[in-house]
C-alpha cells in the first residue's frame, strides 16, 4: 500500500506521516513539498490513496487532482485545507474525492476519511475478520511476547493456517509485521519521552534487549535509535 | 389739546409696537432653535466621523481565519511529534500575536512595537515553512523612534504573505526596511512572490484600501501607498510625516 501526500509546510507532511503510521504501520508513504515532485512521485510509484491540500503554490491542489487522476485513474483522494469553503467542497464532491478534512486535523476525523477509503475502496489492511482481530491483539498486547500460537489460539484457528492467511492478505508474515508495527511504536516514544532511556523504550514496545532493538531499528530505519531521536527532536528552525 | 394726527399716530403705535414686539420675540426663538439644530447636526458629524475612524481601526484588527487555524495545525503537529519546546514557542508567539490585537490602541503607535507585533506572526510562518521562508529587517536609526498608524507594518507583511509568499513554489523571501528622508518616514516592504496576475488585484484589496484611508486620517499632510514590481520582486512602500515619540 502506498501512499501520497502533498503539502507545502513540511511539518505538516511530518505531522500526517505520523499520524497514519500510528495506525497503519506498514503503509509506505511518500511526501511531496510541491506539485511538481507529487507529480513526478506519481509517475514513479504506484499510489493508492493521496492527501492533497487545496492551497498550494503554483497549481491548485484541485488541478493537481485532476492530472493526477488522468495519469492514474484508480488513485483516491483526500483533501487537507484550512479553509472551509464550500465552493471548494462542491468542486471536490465533483472530482469524487473520498474526503475533505479541515486543519487542523483532528486525529478522529483524519481516521474517519481512511475508513471511508477502505469502505469505498476494498483496500484493507485486513480482508477478512480473522486478520482483523489479529491486529488487534498485536496493537493491545506488542509490549509482551507475541507468539502465533498463542495468536491462533485467541482467533480459533490454525496456526499454519492463520500464518497462510496473514501472509495472502498482508503481502508480509506476522513476525516482520510484529516488528514494523513495534519499531513505529518506539519512533513515537522516543520523541513523546526523549527522558525515557532506551532500555526503557526497548521493553516497554517488546524487546527483551536493548542491544536487539538497537540492530532492528537500525535495520529498518537505517540509523540507530538514538541517532533517530538527536535527528527528530532537533528545534525545528 | 391734542391734534387728531397725532392721535391716530399715538393709536397706530400703540397696537403696532406691542404686535412687532411678538413677531421679533417669536423669530428669535426660532433663530436659536436654527442654531442648536445646527450645533447638534455638527456633533453628529463629528461623532460618525469618530465612528468611523475606530471601524477602520477595527477592521484591520481581524485575524485572518486561515492564518488562525494553520498555526493551530501547526501547534499540534509540534504536539503530536513530541517537540515539546518549539510547541510551547509557538504558543507563547501566537498569544503575544493576539494580546496585541486585543489591546486599547492609539491612534499612534512606536515602531518598536509594530516591528515587535510582525516578528511574532513571522515567528510562526517560520514554524510552518521552516528553512523555506527567510526574513531580512533593516531599520535606518535615524527614523527607529518614529510613530505610525497601529498594524501598518503587519498589513503590508499580510498582504505579501496572502498575493506574493503563499503563491510562491521553493524558496520565500521576505524584507522589511525602515528610512528617513528629512521629514518623512518610509517603511518598504519586499517580497519574492510571483508576477501580479492583474494589477487591480493588490492595490485594491480592502487591507490597503483601509490603510490609506487611515494614513490621511492621521496625518494632515501628504502620505503615500505604492505597490510596483521590481527586479523579480514585489515592493510596497508608505511614506508618512516622520513623527518622533515625544519623551516626557
Amino acid at each position: 500500500m502506498k501512499l501520497l501526500v502533498v503539502d507545502d509546510e513540511p511539518l505538516e507532511l511530518e505531522q500526517l506521516t505520523h499520524m497514519i503510521k500510528q495506525k497503519w504501520p506498514i503503509w509506505e508513504i511518500h511526501c511531496a513539498e510541491e506539485t511538481s515532485q507529487a507529480l513526478k512521485l506519481s509517475r514513479e510509484q504506484k499510489f493508492v490513496l493521496a492527501f492533497i491540500d487545496i492551497h498550494l503554490p503554483g497549481i491548485s491542489g484541485l488541478e493537481l487532482i485532476e492530472t493526477l487522476k488522468r495519469e492514474n485513474p484508480n488513485l483516491s483522494f483526500v483533501i487537507t485545507t484550512a479553509y472551509q469553503n464550500f465552493a471548494y467542497a462542491q468542486k471536490s464532491i465533483k472530482l469524487g474525492v473520498v474526503d475533505y478534512i479541515v486543519k487542523p486535523i483532528i486525529a478522529s476525523e483524519l481516521d474517519e476519511a481512511i475508513k471511508k477509503f477502505i469502505e469505498r475502496s476494498g483496500y484493507s489492511l485486513s480482508k477478512t475478520i480473522v486478520i482483523e482481530q489479529v491486529l488487534e491483539v498485536i496493537g493491545r498486547d506488542f509490549s509482551q511476547k507475541i507468539s502465533l500460537e498463542s495468536l491462533a489460539e485467541t482467533v480459533h484457528v490454525s496456526p499454519t493456517y492463520l500464518s497462510k492467511k496473514f501472509s495472502e492478505e498482508m503481502e508480509l508474515s506476522i513476525p516482520s509485521y510484529i516488528m514494523k508495527y513495534r519499531i513505529e511504536k518506539a519512533k513515537s516514544l522516543l520523541l513523546k519521552h526523549p527522558d525515557y532511556s532506551m532500555a526503557l523504550i526497548a521493553d516497554v514496545v517488546g524487546f527483551h534487549s536493548q542491544n536487539y532493538f538497537n540492530s532492528i531499528f537500525k535495520k529498518y530505519e537505517g540509523l540507530t535509535p538514538s541517532k533517530y531521536k538527536e535527528l527528530k527532536s532537533g528545534r525545528y528552525d | 389739546m391734542i391734534s387728531y394726527n397725532f392721535f391716530s399716530m399715538a393709536l397706530m403705535l400703540g397696537t403696532l409696537l406691542p404686535v412687532t414686539g411678538f413677531v421679533i420675540i417669536l423669530l428669535l426663538s426660532f433663530l436659536e432653535r436654527e442654531v442648536n439644530i445646527l450645533e447638534i447636526e455638527n456633533k453628529r458629524v463629528s461623532l460618525e466621523h469618530e465612528l468611523q475612524q475606530s471601524q477602520f481601526m477595527q477592521l484591520n484588527q481581524q485575524i485572518q481565519p486561515h492564518f488562525l487555524f494553520n498555526t493551530l495545525n501547526a501547534i499540534t503537529s509540534l504536539g503530536r511529534l513530541g517537540r515539546l519546546e518549539d510547541s510551547v514557542k509557538a504558543v507563547e508567539d501566537l498569544s503575544l500575536f493576539l494580546r496585541y490585537n486585543y489591546m486599547e490602541k492609539e491612534p499612534l503607535v512606536t515602531f518598536e512595537k509594530e516591528l515587535q507585533h510582525t516578528e511574532n506572526y513571522l515567528s510562526i510562518q517560520k514554524t510552518r515553512f521552516g528553512e523555506k521562508l527567510q526574513t531580512v529587517t533593516r531599520v535606518d536609526s535615524k527614523a527607529s523612534d518614529t510613530l505610525l498608524p497601529p498594524y501598518t507594518l503587519q498589513t503590508l507583511v499580510e498582504n505579501a504573505f496572502k498575493h506574493g509568499l503563499d503563491k510562491k513554489t521553493g524558496g520565500k523571501y521576505l524584507e522589511i526596511s525602515l528610512h528617513r528622508q528629512g521629514n518623512w518616514a518610509s517603511l518598504i516592504v519586499i517580497d519574492n512572490g510571483p508576477e501580479l496576475r492583474m494589477e487591480a488585484d493588490r492595490p485594491s484589496g480592502v487591507g490597503l484600501k483601509n490603510l490609506r484611508k487611515r494614513l490621511e486620517i492621521t496625518f494632515d499632510m501628504r502620505t503615500e501607498l505604492t505597490i510596483q514590481r521590481k527586479e523579480e520582486m514585489t515592493e510596497a512602500r508608505i511614506v508618512w510625516p516622520y513623527t518622533p515619540e515625544v519623551k516626557l
